[in-house]
């Protein structure tokens, strides 16, 4: 819709061209015409064709059936005898799609075809009228080639586009070497979307002149053109206006789409874990029990006692994968309010034993004791997962941080207010290989020992809370530290969101 | 109904409409001490309930017929003070059985949980 600036065809041998309004009167120049209605392009052909053959010179059109039609009878209508103009050899009526056939290869306009086919019909034809001139007049009087070309209208018509706007170069370079008058003609309604804009524009450079749609040439006057400019300008400057809007609204739609299918599958998968869980529990509750019993049974030895607790500790790892997948799914309940230092101080006691004996030291930076709204298993099973990893990073001890601070972040184009909390440990770091897909499930860096599933369950939810979970890597002072820092949003829109 | 036994003599009435599990679970409490009866419905439980001292009740949630929110409202309307655990295998309660039972736990969990929730429960009873 925006205003470009049409450059003109390059090398041109077509005389300069008359204001848009004379066209049907000039017989020089490369131009093209829009038009919406047949009736309209037939009448300016008959003014244009008729005029020529009136003057003795030769015209040529390459059109379809209907328009040949349409225009012979336009002519005769102008008094003009054609049928005797076809005898003299001075007008030529040649079916676009069958000349066309003549000159593509492959899809594609042929240069030396075009240049021989239709080169040689201008000159035969121009030979007849030189002919014809001399008869009727002692005078030299060079004879003037006025030829109408269809075949671009075809092409476009077809979707072949660039080799329409190829054929227009070919007119221009046949232009070069030929003496000709070129009318090409397009119906405006091949150009209704906006994919059109760029290739009608190119079209438009290709000639030495453009006669707009009938809406502006029927019109009478000056002023009522500018008129119809300053509409047009304002139609423009709408449709601009209104793409964008749709545009918006369609990204908008799209992602309100994504949004309900994301909730849609979740659903499902809510119920899904539900039966899963379902199925699991209930016989794991029964396995769970039996070796419990078994742990001290009389009637065992001390190696089958030894394989009991194996089995035990295998189910334990069973119950852990289930209950992180399943958990997360969970759709029931309602949100509470929650002290997330409350939940940090539980963790690190549930921790307490492993990390005095793996010999880690714990350093505590609460700033801030901030509720956030959510479920407090899940929000326990974040923390569980960071600091059970930053403990199996640290077999050798080190030093554990956990802080808990106000912050804000950027989540989807708004800044809320939050609380962060950030774990770091100095423990043997997260290899390169991983650190890219450390979200992802199944991936852990402890071989059979991990299930993989830790951080993507905490990264749900976390996110389902509306906040971000990030990961950092460094060294300071030689030791690698490896850092999570969760933002959970404590503002009022995202807490009524998230309820 | 309100049994005035030590702890360790305590009858626990489990309530489960899966026989197998219903009988390791017999054991498992007949294990740490306790006197277990058992039941295979909701119904059942409440006619044990009625006809013999129970001291606490530990009830599957996803029961047929009768489920075991129904079942632990109505225990609770019979002795508002009976404790009552819900075992689930679903990771968590819908909203509505909040409230009807003291405490839940998730079937599979470690079975020394559920020991020892027993054993606060009804040592602050007695």
């Amino acid at each position: 819709m925006s205003t470009t600036k049409v450059p003109m065809p390059e090398a041109s041998s077509f005389a300069p061209v008359a204001p848009w309004g004379e066209h049907d009167r000039d017989s020089h120049g490369h131009v093209v015409q829009f038009y919406s209605e047949d009736v309209t392009l037939v009448e300016t052909l008959g003014r244009f064709i008729g005029s020529a053959l009136e003057a003795g010179d030769a015209a040529i059109v390459v059109a379809t059936k209907a328009h040949r039609d349409g225009l012979h009878r336009q002519l005769e209508s102008r008094g003009l005898n054609v049928e005797s103009a076809i005898e003299e050899g001075r007008y030529v009526a040649l079916d676009a799609a069958e000349t066309m056939a003549e000159i593509m290869v492959d899809d594609w306009p042929d240069e030396s075809r075009f240049a021989n086919h239709v080169g040689g019909i201008i000159t035969r034809a121009r030979s007849a009228a030189e002919g014809v001139k001399k008869s009727r007049t002692s005078l030299i009087i060079e004879p003037r080639v006025a030829v109408f070309g269809e075949m671009v209208a075809l092409l476009w018509a077809d979707g072949k586009h660039p080799s329409a706007i190829r054929l227009e170069q070919l007119w221009n370079d046949l232009a070069k070497t030929h003496s000709f008058s070129l009318r090409c003609a397009y119906p405006m309604a091949g150009f209704h979307r906006q994919e059109h804009s760029e290739p009608f524009l190119k079209i438009c450079a290709e000639h030495s002149a453009v006669i707009p749609g009938e809406s502006y040439t029927s019109l009478n006057n000056e002023a009522d053109r500018l008129r119809n400019i300053s509409q047009l300008q304002q139609k423009a400057q709408a449709l601009d206006a209104e793409i964008a809007e749709r545009k918006e609204a369609q990204e908008s739609l799209h992602l309100r789409e994504l949004a309900l299918q994301d909730a849609v599958q979740h659903a499902a998968m809510g119920k899904l874990a539900a039966i899963i869980a379902h199925e699991i529990n209930n016989p794991l509750e029964v396995i769970a029990n039996v070796f419990f019993l078994l742990r001290d049974h009389p009637s065992l030895d001390e190696g089958a006692r030894s394989l009991a607790h194996i089995a035990e500790e295998e189910i334990s790892r069973v119950r852990q994968i289930a209950n992180q997948t399943l958990a997360f799914y969970r759709e029931s309940g309602k949100p509470i309010s929650i002290s997330l230092n409350h939940v940090l101080d539980g963790v690190l006691d549930i921790y307490a034993r492993s990390l005095k004996v793996n010999g880690v030291s714990v350093e505590k930076k609460f700033k801030v004791d901030r509720e956030i709204l959510g479920f407090p298993v899940e929000i326990r099973q974040v923390f569980v997962n960071l600091i059970g990893n930053a403990l199996q990073a640290m077999p050798e001890g080190g030093v554990l941080r956990i802080g808990i601070r106000d912050s804000s972040e950027l989540v989807k184009n708004s800044r809320l207010a939050g609380v962060r909390v950030n774990v770091t440990d100095t423990g043997v770091g997260i290899p390169a290989k991983y650190r890219d897909k450390l979200f992802q499930p199944f991936v852990t860096t402890r071989a059979e020992k991990g299930t993989g599933l830790g951080l993507w369950v905490s990264r749900g939810i976390v996110q389902k809370l509306g906040g971000t979970i990030r990961f950092r890597a460094g060294k300071i002072r030689g030791k690698t530290i490896t850092s999570f820092s969760v933002f959970i949003p404590t503002s009022p829109d995202e807490l009524d969101r998230v309820s | 109904m309100i049994s005035s036994r030590p702890v360790k003599t305590a009858t626990i009435l489990c309530v489960d409409d899966e026989p197998k599990a219903l009988s390791v679970r017999r054991l498992l409490l007949e294990s740490a001490g306790y006197r277990v009866a058992t039941a295979l419905s909701g119904e059942e439980g409440i006619r044990i309930f009625k006809s013999q001292a129970v001291d606490a009740v530990i009830m599957d949630y996803w029961l047929l017929g009768m489920d075991g929110i129904e079942t632990a409202r109505e225990l609770k309307r019979i002795n508002p003070t009976i404790p009552i655990i819900v075992l689930s295998a679903l990771t968590e309660l819908p909203g509505e059985s909040i409230g009807a039972a003291d405490r839940w736990f998730l079937k599979g969990d470690d079975p020394a949980y559920l020991l020892n929730a027993i054993k606060t429960m009804l040592e602050s009873r007695s």
